[in-house]
């Protein structure tokens, strides 16, 4: 099982470039795609879908190129998308139904997948309720059960967790982890806890680019050493944030505590921290966009 | 077999949907208006002074021809968004990540289309029976002669508006043309996009981009 992605480029009419040759190989496992809003991660979420099809370059799942052949992937797919809708005047049942029928279960199969996805995603009481009435967490576990029906091999989740609540943002996470294992799992995400949670391989996409790809604990490796805990006044706050990249700060009676990523001590005192993913992903970022407005000024 | 069940799934979700929300009940109140309209005599089909006598036969015609003239024109309403509406829900997008062919997309829908517009039919037939107890002109009641001209006749014409609903979400051309005819699409049909094969590649363009 692979899927490998070589070089995708997207544009959209009025040159807007959302993809720029973007390059991952995927084996089983959970691959958290993070990146800030804007930066394409929905683009490519759909161009792995075989929604849209991209400009240049290619996607090969199993070696078979996706574009060519569609129903090869389809067949394994299961795809969560970020704007998930129902049908809000039927109930979670006949919505499954339906869209296992799609999926080309038959009659029996789907009945008995249905009943065990909906005991999954902890929804059989409210099963024959119109969908128009569920809250948005609800409907993102009727998106999760929906993108399981066939068991897909390959698994897209696009912002699973944007308007979750903490609660269910934390018992979405634990279906994302018990449903890893023998099949690739993408989540596409802003939010650095969901990947951290989860994620066995994570990738970085700014503006389109793939900016840092690799195993969390190598993410971190980059910024070990290099997170620092300050504590500081609120007047020299601004200071600080100004010169220094600052993932954090909390208010304490002795100041503001600030948690800043920077190669060497910021200030005489500041105190080694553990890094963490966030830290790492900050970094990350702001290194791109350093480089990128370098590059804009030489040209 | 997939196929056929697929076909059936998209229909009855899409009737299901539909025929559960207000505008349907709206218009299937409008529907029974017409009938208890006819029945009173305010619709009237007569030659110079003459009319029908209410026979089942008659009564059947008359209620059918009215049916296939307002309720095809209503009903095109109610149907024209089957499509639209897998856009604007965002249940498109999980369908175009399906292996769900077009021709089993648009199968579905057409279905649908009709499987509406056939209940409204249906309610409209049995107020035809209704109205010769009503009017009581003639008290021996023929199922087949009052039922035949909606079999032959509404149900056909039914077919039709349901297919050219869903011909005109991907015949821009054919929506002007139809709206400069009758005035009644609005215009936003969507083309097919054929980049891509299978349904992702038909579906309309915020889909498929």
């Amino acid at each position: 099982m692979q899927l490998v992605v070589e070089n995708v480029s997207k544009t959209y009419r009025g040159n807007v470039q959302a993809l720029r040759n973007f390059a991952l190989e995927l084996r089983p496992g959970v691959l958290g795609l993070l990146g800030p809003n804007g930066a394409g991660k929905s683009t490519l979420m759909r161009i792995l879908a075989t929604i849209t099809r991209p400009t240049a370059g290619r996607v090969l799942w199993n070696a078979t190129d996706i574009a060519r052949d569609p129903d090869a992937l389809r067949n394994v797919l299961g795809y969560l998308p970020q704007d998930f809708g129902v049908y809000p005047n039927l109930s979670a049942i006949e919505f499954l139904e339906y869209l296992a029928a799609v999926k080309g279960l038959g009659a029996a199969a789907a009945r008995k997948r249905i009943s065990e996805l909906l005991e999954l995603v902890n929804l059989t009481e409210v099963a024959r309720r119109p969908l128009g009435g569920y809250s948005g967490g609800m409907r993102q576990r009727v998106g999760i059960a929906q993108a399981l029906l066939n068991d897909p091999q390959l698994l897209i989740v696009d912002e699973p967790t944007a308007g979750l609540d903490p609660e269910e943002r934390v018992r979405f996470r634990n279906l994302l982890s018990e449903l890893s294992g023998e099949r690739i799992v993408i989540l596409s995400t802003h939010i650095v806890s969901d990947v951290e949670a989860v994620a066995t391989d994570i990738a970085l996409i700014v503006h389109g680019q793939l900016v840092a790809h690799g195993a969390p604990e190598a993410l971190l490796a980059a910024v070990n050493g290099r997170v620092w805990e300050v504590v500081v006044s609120s007047a020299e706050l601004p200071a600080l944030r100004h010169k220094h990249l600052v993932s954090n700060t909390a208010h304490r009676s002795d100041g503001v505590h600030a948690r800043v990523v920077a190669d060497s001590a910021p200030r005489n005192g500041a105190r080694p921290l553990e890094p963490s993913l966030e830290d790492a992903y900050l970094r990350a970022l702001a290194a791109h966009r350093a480089a990128a407005a370098r590059s804009g000024a030489a040209a | 077999m997939s196929a056929a069940l697929a076909i059936y799934a998209i229909a009855r979700a899409d009737f299901l949907e539909r025929v559960r929300r207000y505008s349907f009940l709206v218009t299937l109140f409008f529907a029974v208006s017409l009938g208890y309209a006819t029945a009173k005599g305010k619709i009237l089909l007569q030659l110079d002074e003459y009319r029908g006598v209410y026979t089942s036969g008659w009564i059947g015609t008359l209620v059918a021809l009215t049916t296939a003239c307002f309720v095809s024109l209503i009903g095109f309403y109610v149907v024209k968004n089957s499509v639209e509406r897998d856009r604007s829900t965002g249940v498109g997008q999980i369908l175009a990540a399906t292996p769900l062919a077009k021709s089993t997309y648009a199968f579905g829908k057409l279905l649908s289309n009709f499987a509406v517009l056939s209940s409204m039919v249906g309610v409209l037939a049995l107020a035809a029976l209704a109205m010769q107890f009503l009017v009581a002109e003639d008290p021996r009641v023929d199922l087949w002669a009052l039922l035949a001209p909606f079999l032959l006749m509404a149900l056909p014409v039914m077919a039709l508006t349901a297919a050219i609903a869903l011909f005109l979400r991907w015949c821009p051309c054919c929506a002007v043309a139809w709206e400069m005819s009758f005035g009644f699409s609005d215009g936003r049909s969507e083309l097919p996009f054929p980049r891509s094969p299978g349904f992702a590649g038909w579906i309309p363009s915020q889909f498929s981009r």
